[in-house]
């Protein structure tokens, strides 16, 4: 990795004054949010973000959020957890109001190159928005598309159309755990509390079993997003067997085009030195291998 | 007819006031990503802080919003003065960047700000050395040096003396020393000053009781600042106002601030928290600020730098009546 030449990235930038399209209330404090924006749906790719300002000036500075959905190249759609004045003021729009939304940011999941046999997306949390685009461009490129979602609290999906039965949300909210598997992709949900249909344990585990299974995977990739701890886990679970895992980081940021230094994650570079990386721009997504996960 | 809006800071004629202050602007190639920025807009550019070794920067996290602002501790990461003076500088020209550079330089020792503000000089691109004695966010030199006249003196000669260009020095808010620090660094030699640094802040996170940032402390920027940068201002240009120039900077978002910092004594607006949401701030305060000239009358930004003051003669002869 490239981590003393301080380059600007050269990809663009857009900044859109975004109409809010729709508004959908999740259960646990999530929210999505779809917004027109052309520029930016045409150009995202799996992985990247927009930088949001909140309304009314709710934060000073704008609020990262993973693109979560692209709708015909003219829409993106964010999913969020609502944790602090900027989050709450973002999940009190209504439609037709605009947002000023700059985008697509960060690189976002390599996905050029020789794709995997199995694809395996773990996800802690709300760390499942990022991971849905990525599951989308995966499906029918790649053998199969697993889906593991660790979840101490409510989802932040609908499973209510899903082989899994949890609670009744919204029926015109309309992605849903079961929109994950209609393209192909195995879901499997992981709770700490019992629930009927799910795993009970963490969603690493629900990883170690479908590593360790009779079920055939062949060449095998892990993506995941989510918490530093789960993540460490899953880096360590990935080096076990040998497979590559990229890691999606979600990191407290300032401007998110690489000018303040401030989203920094350390990694060993390729002599094995550490160094601090913008996770704006070298980023969000890292070759697990590559984090220093002591570092936190 | 628009108010002239061009400026002369330290020798460097500037086409309109906006700063790109030291820290918030990377190496002047970021915020070319948006289609609508050009480095144009900015009258001068201050590069990030440079040190003479590659300097790691400090551990994360290194960025807490505070009401009204932003607290950082980036800790002066930068890829060292070689890379800067034989890649990222030669990068800058080859791309076409007229706007002025100026590099900021942070040492340990005056020495070492000595030999960063020669290597500086060999890039036929910078246009000037700002010379950082204010930074809150390492451990050896920075506001060390700037808390303190002779400290700063100190420094201020060292690199005076190993550089022709022009030579600004940046003050910290954090001494109750200001005015002594800014006559200091005139007296040695300084052709502008910088101010303010960010204020010295703390952020405790109630859910590990402990401070939020990896460093513990950090600079404090935003609007929440921007009273203290005007007093600053308006307190030095009182002061020494007749012998150097002021880059005046802290908070500024709007034409409102911007113009408020030329009145209290600012000849340039540092321009820096603002950009990071929204990049076209240099744009839209320049537009202001050129209404807000003509409105007060004013054919040039250079009648209205200090109009704050002009009371201050009447008021000191009641005093003392």
């Amino acid at each position: 990795m490239d981590t003393h030449k301080h380059r600007a990235s050269d990809a663009q930038v857009n900044r859109e004054s975004a109409r809010v399209v729709r508004v959908s209330p999740l259960p646990g404090g999530h929210c999505r949010v779809r917004l027109r924006a052309p520029s930016i749906a045409a150009a995202a790719r799996p992985g990247q973000f927009v930088n949001i300002a909140t309304p009314l000036g709710a934060s000073l500075l704008r609020r990262p959020l993973g693109v979560y959905q692209t709708y015909d190249q003219t829409d993106i759609e964010v999913l969020f957890k609502t944790l602090g004045k900027g989050t709450v003021a973002l999940a009190g729009v209504k439609a037709g109001d605009a947002l000023d939304v700059i985008g697509p940011l960060g690189k976002g999941f390599d996905l050029s190159g020789k794709l995997p046999e199995t694809a395996v997306l773990v996800a802690g949390g709300f760390g499942v928005a990022p991971l849905h685009p990525l599951a989308l461009a995966l499906r029918g490129k790649v053998k199969r598309v697993y889906l593991f979602v660790g979840t101490e609290t409510e989802l932040p999906l609908d499973t209510s159309d899903s082989a899994m039965q949890l609670s009744f949300v919204d029926p015109d909210v309309n992605v849903t755990l079961a929109d994950f598997e209609e393209p192909g992709v195995i879901a499997r949900v992981a709770t700490l509390s019992e629930r009927p249909g799910f795993y009970h344990g963490l969603v690493t585990e629900l990883l170690e079993e479908l590593l360790s299974g009779p079920e055939p995977v062949g060449r095998t990739k892990i993506y995941a997003c989510g918490p530093w701890a789960m993540l460490k886990k899953t880096a360590s679970v990935a080096a076990r067997h040998g497979l590559g895992c990229d890691v999606l980081l979600e990191e407290r940021m300032g401007c998110g085009i690489g000018a303040c230094m401030s989203c920094v994650v350390r990694v060993k570079d390729a002599n094995g030195q550490a160094a601090y990386v913008r996770a704006c721009v070298e980023g969000p997504v890292f070759d697990a291998a590559v984090v220093d996960w002591e570092a936190k | 007819m628009s108010p002239d809006l061009r400026t002369k800071i330290a020798g460097i004629e500037m086409a309109n006031p906006i700063v790109a202050p030291s820290g918030t602007f990377g190496f002047g190639e970021d915020f070319c990503r948006f289609a609508d920025f050009d480095n144009a807009d900015i009258g001068a550019i201050v590069l990030k802080g440079t040190t003479l070794k590659p300097r790691p920067g400090n551990p994360p996290p290194r960025i807490a919003e505070t009401p009204s602002g932003v607290l950082n501790s980036i800790g002066l990461q930068n890829p060292g003065v070689e890379a800067v003076v034989t890649e990222i500088l030669p990068r800058l020209a080859d791309s076409g960047v007229r706007t002025p550079l100026i590099a900021n330089i942070a040492g340990e020792t005056p020495d070492e700000y000595a030999r960063l503000a020669a290597r500086f000089s060999d890039a036929p691109n910078i246009a000037a050395i700002e010379v950082n004695i204010s930074c809150p966010n390492v451990r050896h030199g920075g506001l060390a040096f700037g808390a303190e006249p002779e400290s700063a003196f100190e420094v201020v000669k060292a690199v005076r003396s190993a550089t022709s260009r022009p030579v600004i020095a940046k003050l910290t808010p954090n001494t109750a020393r200001t005015v002594h620090v800014a006559g200091a660094c005139i007296d040695a030699g300084a052709d502008a000053l910088s101010l303010i640094n960010t204020l010295v802040g703390m952020v405790i996170d109630l859910k590990t009781a402990l401070p939020l940032l990896g460093n513990k402390t950090g600079g404090l920027s935003g609007p929440a600042v921007r009273p203290v940068a005007i007093a600053k201002v308006y307190e030095i240009f009182d002061a020494v106002g007749h012998r150097a120039p002021i880059i005046g900077m802290g908070g500024i978002s709007n034409a409102d601030d911007a113009y408020e910092f030329v009145l209290a004594g600012a000849s340039a607006l540092g321009v820096g928290t603002a950009l990071f949401y929204n990049h076209r701030a240099p744009r839209e305060i320049l537009s202001g600020l050129s209404a807000h000239l003509k409105q007060a009358g004013y054919k040039r930004l250079s009648d209205a730098v200090g109009r704050a003051h002009r009371n201050n003669h009447r008021q000191k002869n009641d005093e003392t009546a």
